[in-house]
Formats: C-alpha cells, sequence, structure tokens
C-alpha cells in the first residue's frame, strides 16, 4: 500500500486535543433473572493527556469497547464522569468501528462516503469536503478508488476507507474500536505500519482499542492494560522511542519483555475471556 | 442479448408456440365447439381489429379501453406507493407502538380489498376515484408493511451509530442513514405492489364495470363474441408482461448503487 503526501497534515506542536478524566465511570446493564446489575465497569479511574497515541488492551469482552463509545456519548454512563479539558469548545470525536462492512454507507462511493462525516457536520462547503475527501484517500492510499462501491473493495481496503472519513473530519480525538479485529493477519500488518505513520504526524489523541498484545506494544507510546468484567487498570505504562517497522520492534528484547508482562498480568487477572 | 438469455426466450417461444399450434388444431378440426373456442389466429385478428374498430356501435375502442386500465392502475399504485413510503416510516420511525402498526396492516392485508368496491361507491361514486382508491390501498398495504420492516431493520443497524459518532441528530440519522438502508426493501414492497395493482385493476373492473379491459372481458363475453374476449384476457398477461419489463428498469436505475 502507497502511502501518499503526509505533509499536508498539520505539525503544530501544541495538540487541539483535550485532555480526557474519567471518573467514577461505571457502567452496568440489568440481568433478567438475577438480583444484581452486570457490571461491565466499576469505578474506573483514567486520564489521557493531549495528544497522545494510547493503546487500550484487554480480553475480549472486557468493556474496553464500551469505554470508547462513553467517551464518544454514543453509549450512556451508569454513573460517574467524563469530563474534557477544556470543557469548551466541545470536543469533536471520531470513530473507527471495527465492522467496516457496515459502517459505510454501501449505496455511496468511496468519495461519498469519505465526505461522510464532513456531510453531517455540515460546516465545510462542497468544494473543502471534496478536497478533504481527495486529501485522506490518497493518504491512505486508494487513489483511483474514488468512484468505486464498498462492496467491490476487500476488507483491508474498506476499513481504509473508514479512516480516510474519519480523518478528513479531522476529529479533536479519534477513537478506534478493534479497527483490525477483522483482518486477516497479512492484511493487518501492513496497515498496523501505515497507521502508524499516519497517527505520528497527527497531534490528536488516539485511543486505541485492541485485544492483541502485539499490536497495542506495537502501535501504542501508552499502554493501558485492562482487566476483564468489571474493567479495571491492571497496569498502564509509556514505552518511549521504538522502531516503526513491526518486524524489528517485535524481534527487539524491549517487545519480548514487556509483552510477557501483559501477557501474565492478563492470565493472572479474574476470570475467563 | 447473452446466450443463455436468448435460448430462454427461444424456449418460451417454443412452449408458447406448441400450446397456440395445439390449441389452432383442436379448435379448426372443430374438437370443440369453433364459435365458443375460436382458433388463435382468429383470436389475434379480431382483437387487433378491436383496438381501431370495436365489435360495438357505442363506446371508445380496445386500445382507449387499456389506457383507461393503465390511468387508473398507474395512478392507484403510485399514490399507494408514495403514501405507503410516508405512512411506514412515520409510523416505524417515531413511534414505539411501530409493531401495533404491523399487526394492524397484517390484518387487513388477507382481507380482498375488492370487498370495499361496493362501500367506496357509495362514498365517491361510480366514476374512476373508487377503482383508484382500491389500487391504491392495496398498493398501500404491500409497501407500508415492506417499509415498516426496512426501517425497522435500518434503525438496527451500525450506520445510524456512525451519523451520531459525527454529532448527526436524529433527524440526519434518518436521513442520512435509515432511508438508504431501507430502500431496497421498499422497492421490494412496491415491486409486490405492481402484481397486486394490475389483478385489482382488472377485478375492480370486472365488478364495476362501466369501461376498461375488464369491462371490455365482460362486454365481450355478453354479446358473445368470443375471439375478443380470449384476446383481451390474453392482453391482461401481456399487460403484466409489460408492467413487469417497466418496473425493472426503474428498480435497475433506484438500485444501481446497492447492486453490482
Amino acid at each position: 500500500m502507497v502511502v501518499g503526501d503526509l505533509s499536508g497534515m498539520t505539525g503544530q506542536k501544541t495538540s487541539s486535543s483535550p485532555a480526557i478524566h474519567l471518573r467514577g465511570v461505571t457502567k452496568t446493564y440489568p440481568r433478567r433473572g438475577h438480583d444484581e446489575d452486570l457490571r461491565i465497569i466499576d469505578s474506573l479511574d483514567l486520564s489521557f493527556r493531549p495528544g497522545e497515541l494510547v493503546t487500550i488492551v484487554g480480553p475480549s469482552g472486557c468493556g474496553k469497547s464500551t469505554i470508547l463509545k462513553m467517551i464518544d456519548g454514543l453509549t450512556p454512563l451508569t454513573s460517574g464522569s467524563i469530563s474534557f479539558e477544556p470543557s469548551s469548545p466541545k470536543p469533536r470525536m471520531g470513530f473507527v468501528f471495527q465492522d467496516y462492512a457496515n459502517a459505510l454507507a454501501p449505496w455511496r462511493t468511496v468519495q461519498k462516503n469519505v465526505e461522510f462525516g464532513l456531510e453531517i457536520e455540515g460546516a465545510a462547503s462542497r468544494t473543502e469536503r471534496a478536497e478533504a475527501a481527495a486529501r485522506y484517500i490518497e493518504m491512505v492510499g486508494l487513489q483511483g478508488f474514488e468512484t468505486a462501491y464498498p462492496r467491490e473493495l476487500s476488507g483491508g481496503m474498506q476499513q481504509r476507507v473508514q479512516l480516510a472519513r474519519v480523518l478528513a473530519y479531522e476529529p479533536d480525538v479519534l477513537l478506534m474500536d478493534e479497527p483490525f479485529g477483522s483482518l486477516d493477519a497479512q492484511i493487518r500488518r501492513v496497515m498496523q505500519e501505515e497507521l502508524r505513520r499516519i497517527l505520528e504526524t497527527l497531534d490528536r489523541t488516539v485511543l486505541f482499542v485492541t485485544h492483541d498484545i502485539e499490536e497495542s506494544l506495537y502501535l501504542g507510546d501508552r499502554t493501558v492494560v485492562l482487566d476483564h468484567r468489571p474493567a479495571r487498570v491492571l497496569s498502564d505504562f509509556e514505552q518511549g522511542e521504538r522502531t516503526s517497522s513491526y518486524e524489528e520492534f517485535t524481534a527487539s528484547d524491549q517487545f519480548r519483555a514487556r509483552y510477557n508482562e501483559v501477557w501474565s498480568l492478563l492470565q493472572g487477572g479474574r476470570g475467563q475471556a | 442479448m447473452t446466450a443463455s438469455v436468448w435460448t430462454r426466450w427461444l424456449k418460451t417461444l417454443v412452449v408458447l408456440a406448441a400450446i397456440f399450434g395445439a390449441w389452432e388444431y383442436v379448435s379448426r378440426a372443430e374438437m370443440v365447439n369453433q364459435f365458443l373456442f375460436p382458433p388463435p389466429t382468429q383470436v389475434f385478428a379480431d382483437t387487433f381489429t378491436a383496438f381501431t374498430d370495436p365489435p360495438y356501435r357505442s363506446g371508445d375502442n380496445l386500445l382507449f379501453q387499456i389506457g383507461k386500465s393503465v390511468y387508473r392502475a398507474v395512478a392507484g399504485w403510485i399514490i399507494g406507493v408514495v403514501v405507503g413510503v410516508v405512512f411506514g416510516v412515520v409510523v416505524e420511525w417515531w413511534n414505539k407502538p411501530g409493531s401495533v402498526a404491523t399487526s394492524l396492516l397484517e390484518f387487513l392485508r388477507p382481507i380482498p380489498v375488492i370487498l370495499f368496491l361496493p362501500v367506496l361507491v357509495l362514498v365517491v361514486g361510480i366514476g374512476d376515484l373508487s377503482r383508484i382508491i382500491v389500487i391504491a390501498w392495496a398498493s398501500f398495504i404491500f409497501v407500508a408493511i415492506n417499509t415498516i420492516f426496512g426501517v425497522r431493520t435500518a434503525k438496527q443497524a451500525l450506520l445510524p451509530d456512525v451519523v451520531r459518532s459525527f454529532g448527526g441528530t436524529e433527524t440526519l440519522v434518518l436521513r442520512r442513514a435509515v432511508i438508504g438502508l431501507a430502500v431496497p426493501q421498499i422497492v421490494a414492497g412496491a415491486r409486490q405492489a405492481v402484481g397486486v395493482a394490475l389483478v385489482l385493476m382488472v377485478a375492480s373492473e370486472l365488478i364495476l364495470s362501466t369501461d376498461g379491459l375488464g369491462w371490455f372481458i365482460l362486454f365481450m363475453r355478453r354479446s358473445l363474441f368470443p375471439a375478443e374476449m380470449y384476446g383481451a384476457i390474453l392482453m391482461v398477461g401481456v399487460l403484466g408482461l409489460i408492467f413487469g419489463a417497466l418496473f425493472q428498469r426503474l428498480q435497475k436505475v433506484i438500485l444501481r448503487p446497492y447492486l453490482d
């Protein structure tokens, strides 16, 4: 996959993203036939600094996606608070869904799909939208496919359309919910490297949820390890400098040590996936 | 035309030729009453002349009668589709008791709409309107049921959440996601309505007979012109094919973004 010209991206030092504070966040679902509700998340405290690239890793079903959805406002909290600093203007969120096939409008071309977010917002003019779309379609390597329909594209390409769509929206916070979970290993590897390259030029907060430990360590400057339901923080660390080559990184000692650490943390946690 | 379409047409033609051939033979050989059961060659010839020169003194020719029928069917279908879509969207999008509406429609669906015709005549008279309403009502039921189902499924899809994630209001969710997702289902309902409209077009004219293709069929029967009668009956089938083909075209245009 060829990545296009990234120089158009803002290279400002100060991030336009807000800090995000989760305080005492709890999410429960009522259960039929049980007295106690199902506790997905219990009194979670977590903060994110502006412009951080954070991966959140944990076993499947531990509530990590729910955390993202609560930050985005798609799912309501049961109790606790999620606040942004500064609190106004209200931060613009971009969400990338795991189910790329259903996240795209099947009756719209790639170009129109990428413009979708901006269309919904309604702030940009038609020409501005088209220009932004063209720029990001090139950035994710889909130039030439502007008039194709999602059904004509492979899974990896469809996910790239979703990525272009959310990037064209230029959100303050980018929330990614296991975006590569439905892709096969080959494609995933390529996408991870390209994504890292794109994200590193973005000076916005990125929260990336996955259950793949390798992926979380490769992509995240900071990694938060969550336990099974109810979700609680098992570990929260920064990795600092690391190579952008997936092969090199996963072969390094730095990686291996961290991997084992996270692995045993998740193994030792309560319950099974 | 591709090879397979061509062979299919050929086979159909061969079968039809065989059927008509047998009919021709049976009739000409007087194995049945030739007057009541005329050979297809005569049927075609007499019907053809009836298009311009009908075997009755007062009244318009067959072409006009067909035109009248088609007008009522098309008008009724269009009204039914439009009202059905609007009703279906409004009911399912804004109300929880969408299921009540569906149950009500499912209850009304099997009731032969034609039974309403006498009542309608009392209300709106014996003009075109009564038959148009009958056709519109039946079309409406099919389209409304399918629209409700389409909107219901669309509401549960992922795309509405996508709109919300970009800060879209619920109105935008409806306009930009739900309607688009429901279109294929709505088109399916409209397609069913085409068949129903055609049947009711003829049936309503058999019951309330002032003009149109159904009236022509009855009149030819009463006036003892069996050839023209059979011809008109065959015309109903031909109209069905034509309507079907026209709708296919329309469907292709509307669904082009959805299919290959």
